[in-house]
């Protein structure tokens, strides 16, 4: 079934789904702080596209066994707080965030670890584009009983102007028997890019698009609609 | 069609060109031979409008314009095209949407996709390319050989007038080097107006696309220009004998 969340210019709004079939969730939050939570049933599959802008979301997943989890989201101004309880065995979490960022905000992650043989790959990647603060604060927490746990996050933010931007990154651990990996990289879109596209004629606006399009979407499995969706977002920048 | 007077560029206030001077006609084929930092690679970047090199003095025309304070994206659209000596990779940035951009870019129409895709399989094929590359991100995993021969399927989709291969030749192995020159001398003959500047070491790629003028290069200029027979000279003597 098909779940869609538009709230706009709300505040102090609660919100509680229980998915009990394979869902696709789209979120489309604009203006607003919102306190969202799903709770997942046992081996179904949700899929989420999130096109929010500026929110202050309080959003929580609470991720059953056999569910597989994938969230797509390009937002613009984001300062959510992001938490994925992953309490089931074998459970599979795919999350690419991509932020657009102009105001000052602070885009909070927590993951949750606490049963064995689950997974979860993490790819955060925010644009910088005024000379604002931007912050990634990412947790991972695997607990005692999470055997056999993947987890695996990568964290880029580019300033396109004199950003104030940072990636904190925090992982505590408590079983031995996982692998966790992480990265993060604060930098700018490298002049070699530029130059090279520009050589071949396209003009300097038109080649950051083409970089931009590049780092915001390319580590994402989007389906043709999907895609159709952010590349209105992105030509729309 | 191209025309240096008197140019002096610098590189992080280090004066690597020197009172340069080369003219170049339409259709002629021009090579230049140098010793490793003599400026080669230099003057290629600084001929495409390179913004880390800096003209301290001089002028480079184009079809009689001055182009020194053009950005590079205006001195491509005007058909300079110059093939990399190290093309990078762009992760994400895929291959045939990176050239139909570009072929947009210089056309008023935007290119019909069903033609410009039927042109890439073809070009991909004649130059041996993997068709999958075509939807590959720009050089991404590809070897040093793929990322030379990448730059020709540009030169033949991009159609350009004036082409600076800066050592197309290092990377290429035996046969991808015959392809490539087999490629770009059928580009020649079908656009005849076409120059060619040619940056090597070895005079094997000069036997496969002739000169009209082989240059050589020291110290930021150059010293001697001849024909075929200095490429091989310089083979055999080294740089600068008299
Ligand atoms: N971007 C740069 N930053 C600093 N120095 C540079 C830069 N580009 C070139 N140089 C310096 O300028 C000089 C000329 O370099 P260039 O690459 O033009 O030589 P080349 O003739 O192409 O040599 P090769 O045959 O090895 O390719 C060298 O001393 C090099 O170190
Ligand atoms: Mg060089």
């Amino acid at each position: 079934m098909d779940i869609i969340l538009n709230n706009k210019d709300n505040s102090n709004h609660k919100e509680r789904i229980k998915i009990k079939e394979d869902t696709n969730i789209f979120i489309n939050y604009a203006n607003s702080n919102t306190e969202l939570t799903i709770e997942t049933s046992p081996n179904t599959s949700i899929r989420v596209l999130d096109t929010s802008k500026n929110t202050k979301n309080i959003i929580t997943y609470n991720v059953d066994k056999n569910v597989n989890l994938i969230i797509n989201k390009l937002s613009i101004d984001c300062s959510d707080t992001l938490t994925v309880n992953i309490k089931g065995k074998n459970a599979n979490v795919n999350i690419n965030n991509s932020i657009v960022n102009y105001k000052d905000n602070i885009y909070t992650e927590k993951f949750i670890h606490s049963k064995e043989d689950s997974r979860s790959n993490i790819v955060n990647h925010a644009l910088n584009m005024e000379n604002s603060v931007f912050r990634f604060i990412v947790d991972g927490i695997i607990e005692k009983n999470s055997s056999n746990t993947y987890f695996n996050q990568e964290n880029q933010i580019i300033n396109y102007k004199d950003g104030d931007s940072q990636i904190l990154p925090n992982l505590i651990v408590s079983n031995n028997d996982i692998e966790a990996n992480h990265s993060a990289y604060v930098g700018s879109f490298k002049e070699d890019y530029l130059f090279y596209l520009m050589t071949r004629g396209i003009s300097k606006e038109e080649s950051i698009k083409l970089l931009t399009r590049a780092f915001l979407i390319n580590s994402m499995q989007l389906k043709d609609e999907e895609e159709k969706i952010f590349n209105d977002i992105i030509n729309s920048l | 069609m191209l025309e240096i007077k008197n140019l002096n560029v610098s590189v992080e206030n280090i004066k690597i060109l020197n009172n340069f001077n080369l003219q170049i006609k339409e259709g002629e084929i021009h090579a230049i031979m140098g010793p490793n930092g003599t400026g080669k690679s230099t003057l290629s970047n600084v001929i495409m409008g390179n913004s880390r090199y800096k003209i301290d003095k001089g002028e480079i025309k184009y079809n009689g314009v001055k182009i020194n304070n053009l950005s590079v994206d205006e001195r491509a659209r005007m058909g300079i095209f110059l093939s990399m000596q190290n093309p990078i990779s762009i992760e994400g940035v895929q291959n045939s949407d990176f050239i139909r951009t570009a072929i947009n870019a210089k056309e008023e129409e935007p290119v019909n996709l069903y033609e410009f895709m039927a042109d890439m399989m073809r070009e991909t094929e004649e130059l041996k390319i993997p068709e999958e590359m075509i939807y590959r991100s720009l050089n991404v995993g590809a070897s040093g050989g793929e990322r030379k021969k990448n730059e020709v399927l540009q030169i033949k989709m991009l159609k350009p007038s004036f082409i600076i291969l800066d050592e197309l030749d290092s990377g290429l192995d035996i046969d991808s080097l015959k392809i490539c020159c087999k490629n770009i001398k059928e580009y020649l003959k079908d656009h005849k107006d076409t120059s060619l500047l040619i940056i090597t070491h070895y005079p094997r790629i000069l036997e496969y696309i002739k000169p009209t003028f082989v240059h050589e290069m020291i110290d930021g200029t150059i010293v001697k220009t001849g024909g075929m027979s200095l490429a091989l000279d310089l083979e055999k003597h080294g740089y600068n004998s008299k």
